[in-house]
């Protein structure tokens, strides 16, 4: 395939994964995921109040020691640990998500009727292969950031924007761990593959279409993690602005998070369908 | 990212978001709704601190809003205007109303430390709030406050023995000396010298007994002040005897030295050094020694006794920083000497071996200058003054520069290179001054533009010159001084009584219970019998 066919394709999915956009039940399953995120940042946020402070005034205390229980150094332990708990419900959740939103998107491309309840409990049945297709690709996520983790004392050595290059390789690693695991999830609910062929036949399909695969996830990736990394950078955000920007900062990175998933997930989809069965 | 930048204009919007969450969670705890009644007991039957951490996060996050606000007045208080004042005070305010120390003194479900970090917190909140009155010339406003933090901080020793300090600068303010000093003896005796241990010396309390009797030297009541001063020694030896070897003791050991050089005592000024002077550490020498070595050299008119303090200095600290002081002082000495060649010998060592210490440098460069102008040297002296404003151009020997020029020509009477002088300096002192227009350096920039007039006759330029500095530096200490010289010239040179009498009426009203007030107040008196 040519580069400008390529381009086509890339283009044409977002077109696809947009226009669907209008079917305000397809955000069902990525609404579930924001409002558990937002749960999750609310609680951090009130920490001190009950019911959350029996749990969290503990285990802050103990991650981060006692200064992480006072204003305002509670909001520069804040991204830390909101990255950390979205960490674990991505493991959780985002299997049951990506599932239910994958089956709306098809039955949207092939022109059925989009049943949100229905696609949750097909999905809910491929719990299995789902799951551990998930967990198989969140744990290698979760080692490349240990090793970048371990590694950065010495890359940090390197020069003034050393840190800025090793965010941005970090980053982009994830996208190329991401990339042969994209059509796991439509292999398996919408091919009915088992664990082992939906890993290989997504494997086999990311390969022959790598840069669009690629691109379809770097792209709107890449958007919200600006907003995460500018979220990151809590310490400087306390000292000089409000302590209270890092919960916008976190919020926007929420809502950035539902429509890049969305983005990413329907334009997977299409693309799947396009490839593996030739529709729509 | 551009937006990201914007984002904190609409900072409020999120803090408003947080409180809104907060309140409502506890509206609905206080209105009792059955199902957060029943799930709390159930989750919290044994949380005992639970509230403590929410209530210390609160009042944490109100302070912090609130020291935001203080902070602006700290950084720019000329820009602060009265409103500024009020809204820093009202946010504090709400700290003490939300959490009034006697409950968090009696209520006993926080335990001892959050109780105390919530005492902490409501005390410098309360704190806060007079010294923003005592800052805004509030005395007698802030005199309550204070009087609040003393009474229910008492256990708070640094917080309230700051507070009571400050009772007695707010009475010395309104001119009600004689509560000042009982304020200031309540200090003495009921607060120890020193914040938790010994090598943690209370500066305000060791400073007061001689502040008391420097007050009343000012005041010109010389009896009280040496009675004063007697007494002032009497409790800080008391202090040096009672915790020898302690950073308390060698500060009142420095307070000591302070009342004898306030009353022009050398002998015993330098009988009290010689104990600091032993407490040097290795590598520098101690500012006793300095101090010694100046008084003999100054005021004993014992040049030697000076040198060989320096001498000293040189073999027990060879690799001291401080050495650039010790050749500065030696120089200093050789000049004095007329020993033009060791002196500049000195200076120029000390600008070259120091380069990083310009204080120092520049002090140096004068001085250099200096033994030039004393051999007649006038040229050479004259490229030496310069080169002091070229590389060490926000020095205050910088400032001196032009004025001394004027000074010599007119010294000199070169009328024609005086005028040109004048208007040199002139120009340098508005450079300086725009281009440090808020250090007090600008005020005596001010103060040596009003001198250059004056050495020039131009008496209403010069009295121009000096309300200047009145209206733009009003906290300078030169402004009692502009005071007295414009009411100086008016009644002097430009024979206007009238206008004098104003001068003189403004710089007692400004600082009724100063020397000068004093002077000025004999100056009116005078004026008003001579008009008679």
């Amino acid at each position: 395939m040519r580069v400008v066919e390529r381009i086509n394709i890339l283009i044409w999915t977002w077109i696809q994964s947009l226009r669907s956009a209008k079917k305000i039940s397809i955000f069902l399953p990525f609404f579930l995921f924001t409002l558990l995120q937002s749960v999750i940042l609310t609680a951090l946020i009130l920490f001190f109040v009950p019911p959350f402070s029996q749990v969290l005034v503990p285990l802050m205390e103990r991650l981060y020691g006692e200064p992480a229980l006072h204003y305002p150094h509670n909001f520069v332990v804040l991204p830390t640990l909101f990255f950390g708990a979205n960490r674990w419900l991505s493991l959780l959740v985002s299997w049951l998500v990506i599932g239910t939103a994958t089956l709306m998107f098809a039955a949207k491309y092939r022109s059925e009727t989009v049943q949100a309840r229905r696609s949750f409990y097909q999905a809910l049945r491929c719990m299995l292969p789902l799951f551990v297709l998930g967990a198989v690709e969140w744990s290698l996520v979760f080692l490349m950031t240990r090793l970048f983790r371990f590694m950065a004392p010495e890359i940090l050595m390197w020069g003034a924007h050393s840190h800025r290059l090793l965010r941005l390789a970090g980053f982009l690693c994830n996208v190329v761990i991401m990339t042969p695991f994209a059509f796991t999830t439509p292999q398996v609910v919408l091919g009915k593959r088992n664990i082992w062929t939906a890993l290989t036949g997504s494997f086999s399909l990311a390969k022959s279409n790598f840069g669009v695969t690629f691109l379809i996830i770097a792209i709107p990736a890449f958007f919200s993690w600006i907003v995460d990394v500018a979220a990151g950078r809590a310490p400087l955000m306390v000292a000089k602005f409000s302590p209270e920007i890092v919960v916008f900062l976190l919020g926007l990175g929420v809502v950035v998070t539902l429509l890049v998933n969305f983005v990413i997930v329907g334009a997977l989809t299409a693309l799947y369908l396009g490839v593996a069965e030739g529709t729509p | 990212m551009q937006i990201l930048f914007l984002l904190p204009k609409y900072k409020w919007v999120f803090a408003v978001f947080l409180d809104y969450l907060i309140d409502k969670i506890q509206c609905d705890l206080r209105m009792g709704r059955p199902l957060s009644f029943v799930l709390l007991l159930f989750l919290f039957a044994h949380c005992s601190d639970v509230k403590g951490i929410k209530d210390r996060y609160l009042a944490e996050r109100m302070f912090y809003r609130a020291n935001k606000l203080y902070q602006n007045i700290q950084v720019n208080p000329r820009g602060a205007g009265p409103s500024d004042y009020r809204q820093a005070r009202e946010s504090f305010r709400h700290i003490l109303v939300r959490y009034p120390v006697a409950s968090l003194r009696t209520e006993g479900h926080r335990s001892e430390k959050l109780r105390g970090e919530l005492l902490a917190l409501t005390g410098t909140s309360q704190m806060n709030v007079a010294d923003l009155f005592f800052q805004e010339g509030q005395f007698d406003s802030a005199i309550v406050e204070y009087q609040g933090v003393v009474r229910d901080y008492a256990a708070e020793q640094v917080l309230s023995s700051r507070a009571q300090y400050y009772i007695g600068l707010s009475y010395q303010k309104i001119g009600k000396w004689g509560h000042a000093v009982s304020a200031f003896h309540i200090l003495l005796h009921n607060y120890p010298p020193f914040t938790g241990t010994p090598n943690q010396p209370d500066v305000n309390i060791l400073r007061v007994p001689v502040y008391i009797a420097q007050v009343y030297r000012e005041q010109r009541e010389k009896a009280e002040a040496d009675r004063h001063f007697q007494k002032a020694r009497e409790y800080l030896s008391g202090v040096v005897q009672e915790w020898p070897n302690t950073l308390s003791a060698q500060f009142a050991q420095n307070q000591i030295v302070s009342s004898y050089l306030s009353q022009e005592h050398w002998r015993e000024a330098i009988t009290a050094l010689a104990p600091l002077v032993a407490h040097g550490d290795s590598t520098e020498p101690p500012e006793a020694s300095f101090t010694m070595a100046e008084l003999y050299q100054e005021k004993l008119n014992d040049p030697a006794q000076a040198m060989k303090i320096y001498t000293d200095m040189l073999e027990r600290y060879p690799d001291a920083r401080k050495l650039s002081r010790v050749h500065l002082g030696m120089g200093k000495i050789h000049l004095q000497r007329g020993e033009l060649a060791m002196s500049r010998e000195e200076f120029k060592g000390v600008i070259s071996d120091f380069p990083e210490q310009a204080a120092i440098g520049a002090r140096a460069q004068y001085y250099l200058a200096l033994t030039y102008e004393v051999e007649g040297e006038w040229d050479r002296a004259l490229n030496e003054f310069r080169w002091i404003m070229e590389n060490y151009p926000n020095s205050p020997e910088a400032l001196q520069v032009p004025h001394h020029i004027l000074d010599h020509y007119i010294k000199f009477s070169d009328r024609e290179l005086a005028t040109s002088a004048y208007s040199q300096a002139l120009r340098d002192y508005d450079r300086f001054i725009a281009r440090n227009p808020d250090s007090p350096q600008a005020a005596y920039g001010q103060w040596y533009i009003a001198q250059c007039h004056e050495m020039m006759e131009q008496w209403e330029d010069a009295i121009a010159a000096l309300e200047v500095l009145v209206e733009n530096h009003p906290l300078s200490p030169q402004v009692l001084f502009s005071l007295l010289r414009i009411g100086e010239m008016y009644e002097t040179h430009l024979e206007y009584p009238d206008e004098a009498l104003k001068a003189y009426r403004r710089l007692v009203e400004k600082s009724p219970r100063s020397q000068l007030a004093q002077i000025a107040l004999e100056r009116m008196e005078r004026l008003r019998q001579r008009t008679k």
